[in-house]
């Protein structure tokens, strides 16, 4: 069965409406968890102004820096560098001890929501497309000769569930709630973008260069707070 | 050692990510423990983070079995505190304004690289540097503000500097190659 999309818009475009939803959807999640978690309504306000501006630049940055300067358009890492800049950010403006690292948390746990709602946008538009593929859901996009695999909706259902995840983690009070989750995300990142058309030919993209970094970052961080933990044993 | 802070009650101190905390006994009022600046850990715990006065006030009193925090000691506290920053380096719209006028600067910068058009890309960089010297009027004691249009004027000026020289040098060059064909052509002349 193959899906026809047609990207052909005459009126408002899609993508756009679903990158204003994403946002709108990780403002509203980080707005929650923020005042549920004690953060003072003013500092949450803030930090949901600065998110849309700073996640915009960053990710526009993004695709200029790994472009060589040839192109800007919008990454997902970028966004979510935006993001955690802004909650760093609000933490500067207003000093709060602890409250950096609470509205870094609640970040994460928003990310994975603003990105699978984003891949629906590239579902729509026709970027970020899979690999030939002519199995079942292969999507035919209009202008297009060829099938291709349906990644954006299997990224955007894989980031859902993560997303799932790490709410029902958070509600059973797992301290490891947020190490999970970006490990997983990173993960799942990493081996989906091997499905991209973009991938073909290359070894290793550097979205993918920027997830092994991310893992090893964290995995490094977590080995030092496990010898730290032991040695004070 | 136990805590007795403000309303809350049998709290705990304890270190939390290598900062001194208060953490607050299970089942306790949320809305209670956030008028206090408690914020919930991810394993569920409200813990309040030690401010630099509450840990001076800990030490003073360590050998208490209790340690206590109520509104009669807060005063003495706050007293003793050095902190007389001054107010408008505190607003947070000056702070918004800085970021989002570099966030408008660095579009414009992107912009001009990429579109045919120069004023598309001209206005949200003058909006940007507009509104960063806005700031420096308003809230003059900003340190962002200052340090951003320090910068960005010591830029412009070797911008300026750099493109006299560069001027210079292609009038210098114009005149080289000017006499050099005058000459040329006086040769020429000469041959006809």
């Amino acid at each position: 069965m193959t899906i026809h999309i047609n990207t052909d818009y005459s009126g408002i475009s899609p993508y756009g409406l679903f990158i204003l939803l994403s946002i709108a959807s990780g403002i509203t999640v980080i707005f929650r968890l923020c005042i549920k978690r004690g953060i003072p309504v003013k500092k949450t306000l803030l930090l949901l102004a600065l998110i849309p501006a700073s996640s915009w630049c960053c990710a526009c940055l993004y695709t200029f820096i790994t472009s060589g300067g040839k192109r800007i358009g919008l990454a997902s890492i970028g966004a979510a560098m935006g993001v955690y800049l802004a909650a760093i950010l609000v933490s500067l403006i207003q000093p709060g001890t602890g409250h950096r690292n609470i509205m870094l948390q609640n970040c994460t746990f928003a990310l994975p929501l603003m990105y699978s709602i984003a891949k629906l946008g590239c579902l729509s538009a026709g970027c970020c497309h899979g690999i030939e593929y002519s199995g079942p859901l292969s999507i035919k996009y209009s202008g297009a000769e060829a099938e291709v695999f349906p990644v954006q909706a299997v990224e955007s259902a894989v980031f859902m569930a993560i997303f799932i995840y790490g709410l029902k983690a958070l509600r059973k009070h797992d301290p490891d709630s947020v190490r999970k989750i970006i490990l997983l995300s990173a993960a799942a990142k990493f081996s989906l973008d091997f499905l991209r058309a973009s991938h073909k030919h290359i070894i290793i993209s550097s979205n993918q260069l920027c997830c092994l970094l991310m893992i090893s970052c964290l995995l490094t961080a977590h080995y030092k707070r496990r010898k730290k933990a032991n040695s004070n044993d | 050692m136990k805590v007795k802070y403000y309303e809350v009650h049998d709290c705990d101190f304890e270190y939390v990510d290598n900062i001194s905390a208060i953490i607050a006994p299970e089942d306790t009022d949320e809305e209670l423990l956030k008028k206090y600046d408690f914020v919930q850990l991810l394993d569920g715990r409200w813990c309040h983070y030690m401010t630099l006065d509450e840990k001076l006030h800990m030490i003073n009193h360590e050998g208490d079995e209790i340690l206590i925090f109520n509104e009669e000691n807060r005063i003495i506290i706050r007293e003793s505190s050095d902190d007389n920053e001054p107010v408008e380096r505190d607003a947070p719209a000056a702070y918004i304004i800085v970021i989002l006028s570099v966030f408008l600067i660095i579009i414009g910068l992107m912009s001009f690289h990429f579109s045919e058009g120069a004023a598309q890309s001209l206005i949200p960089f003058f909006a940007g540097i507009i509104a960063l010297f806005a700031v420096r009027i308003v809230f003059p004691g900003n340190k962002p503000a200052e340090i951003i249009t320090k910068t960005l004027s010591v830029l412009f000026v070797i911008l300026f500097i750099g493109l006299a020289i560069l001027a210079y040098a292609i009038s210098k060059a114009c005149n080289n190659c000017w006499d050099y064909s005058w000459d040329t052509l006086e040769g020429v002349g000469r041959i006809g």
